[in-house]
């Protein structure tokens, strides 16, 4: 029973903390990438008098991604019935050139501002129509979002990394006899550890597997597919590779970094 | 190696205390059986510390199996305590191994292949008269049998030198008896070094052997 005990603290601590690291890195995978949505969705009309160059544009805001027309063919079409084609042609003319502007990120208010101003200062450009306000509120819960996750994350790692501590001087009391009698009889360092490095390394390996499984099979499940579609965000897939591999390569540091302080606190006899 | 233990004006102590054994001299050579015998608290157990090098001394030379325990790194320490025996008074055996695998630790450090060492081990034990508790621990175990099991573990690994810290202490005459004829049979057969740390020499142990007394901290060589 107390063996068991032993294995599922150090299984359960490795697991939370591997857990609520590999929750933080999602988090900020979905942010960074519903802030390129946004940024997608997202555009500056502008009202100009004359023809814009991208070009002469991006030299003044750098944020520009590309710049497009917006045809006033549709607004013509609609016209059609009720004017000559005269007085159509002579609107045509008349009517100002309407552009959309995607940027390259999401700015904040202040930025945007910034931009509009400079936008305004153009002698060709009549009107700047922005719309961000809608699309700024829903990034800043984002960003709320994963301050909120670092902050949980962190305490959780944190109680995770007490508890280990707490593990390490368990073990200390637990294998201080058997540890000091090897070393009487000139067991080295290594072979009088490899029991206390074959347990841990077996239970944070176990760990690692279950946060593994996790993040496979949670983004399949059915009430989180609902989830994500009701928050429109798409949930990054689990690479076992290399996010699989970076766990079991955490895990096994933790392992042994605990083993060798307890190792070296028991010390020379 | 004339002398598997040398010491010449040996100091030791616990920390920054007085010192428990003052100038020390003791010679003991190859295949010898030594007692050091004195009263409690005279400092028998603190020799025998310093000779498998739990204390170190921090006056005088000791050289043990031809290497200055003194000056002795980690690693070398450990290979010294490879070819030596120690009996302790509180057994000092592992709670959560069996009594097989408590006799095989000396063999298993040394790098014994598992048959030998288990061989070995069973060879042992049934001299020590245990063979039938094999799968036993040591907390199921007599005072006397634990003491038997750890007499099994000493002399396991065939050592140069056997250090024995009151090895009968507490003991029945049986187990007594048991543990008296093994070392006498190191010595006789296996050509093993002796040193026993004891209150009283058993009258019938029938060997010669050589007697340092303990006083007020000073090995005196008894003729």
């Amino acid at each position: 029973m107390k063996s068991i005990n032993s294995h599922f603290s150090i299984i359960i601590s490795v697991f939370i903390l591997l857990f609520s690291f590999q929750f933080t890195k999602m988090v900020n995978t979905i942010v960074n990438d519903y802030s390129i949505k946004i940024v997608n969705d997202y555009s500056i009309v502008l009202v100009a008098s004359s023809e814009l160059k991208e070009e002469e544009l991006k030299r003044q805001i750098p944020e520009i991604h590309v710049l497009t027309e917006i045809s006033s063919k549709k607004i013509l079409d609609r016209l059609k019935n009720d004017m000559s084609s005269k007085n159509l042609t002579l609107l045509q003319v008349a009517l100002p050139k309407f552009y959309s502007l995607k940027l390259e990120s999401m700015p904040n208010q202040k930025r945007l501002e910034m931009i509009r101003q400079k936008l305004s200062g153009l002698s060709s450009i009549t009107r700047v129509e922005t719309f961000a306000k809608t699309h700024e509120k829903v990034f800043k819960m984002f960003l709320l979002l994963q301050s909120m996750v670092y902050v949980f994350a962190s305490f959780v790692a944190l109680v995770a990394i007490l508890l280990i501590f707490k593990q390490i001087r368990i073990w200390t009391y637990e294998h201080n006899r058997r540890m000091s009698i090897m070393t009487l009889f000139g067991a080295s360092f290594f072979m009088k550890s490899a029991m206390l490095y074959r347990m841990t390394l077996v239970d944070t390996f176990l760990s690692a597997m279950a946060v593994c499984a996790v993040y496979v099979i949670a983004p399949q499940l059915a009430v989180v597919q609902n989830f994500a579609l009701e928050l429109d965000i798409v949930i990054p897939k689990f690479n076992v590779l290399s996010e699989g591999g970076m766990l079991l390569g955490f895990s096994l540091f933790f392992a042994f970094i605990a083993v060798s302080i307890v190792s070296r606190k028991i010390g020379r006899v | 190696m004339e002398y598997v233990i040398k010491a010449n004006g040996l100091n030791l102590s616990y920390g920054r205390d007085e010192p428990i054994i003052t100038d020390a001299s003791l010679q003991i050579k190859a295949q010898e059986f030594v007692f050091i015998t004195g009263k409690s608290g005279s400092g028998k157990s603190t020799i025998i510390k310093s000779l498998y090098g739990e204390l170190f001394p921090n006056m005088g030379e000791l050289t043990v199996c031809g290497v200055d325990i003194k000056n002795i790194s980690s690693s070398k320490l450990n290979i010294l305590r490879r070819y030596l025996g120690v009996v302790f008074q509180d057994y000092k055996l592992i709670d959560e191994w069996t009594v097989e695998q408590n006799v095989m630790l000396p063999l298993i450090i040394g790098g014994f292949s598992k048959s030998v060492c288990i061989k070995q081990a069973h060879k042992l034990l049934k001299h020590v008269k245990l063979l039938h508790k094999i799968n036993k621990y040591p907390y199921e175990l007599s005072g006397g049998e634990q003491q038997r099991v750890a007499m099994a573990r000493a002399l396991a690994h065939n050592p140069i030198l056997i250090l024995a810290d009151e090895p009968t202490g507490n003991l029945d005459s049986y187990s007594s008896e048991v543990i008296w004829n093994l070392l006498k049979g190191a010595k006789e057969h296996l050509g093993t070094t002796v040193l026993v740390v004891t209150h009283n020499i058993p009258s019938t142990l029938g060997i010669d052997y050589k007697h340092y007394f303990l006083e007020s901290g000073v090995l005196h060589e008894v003729n």
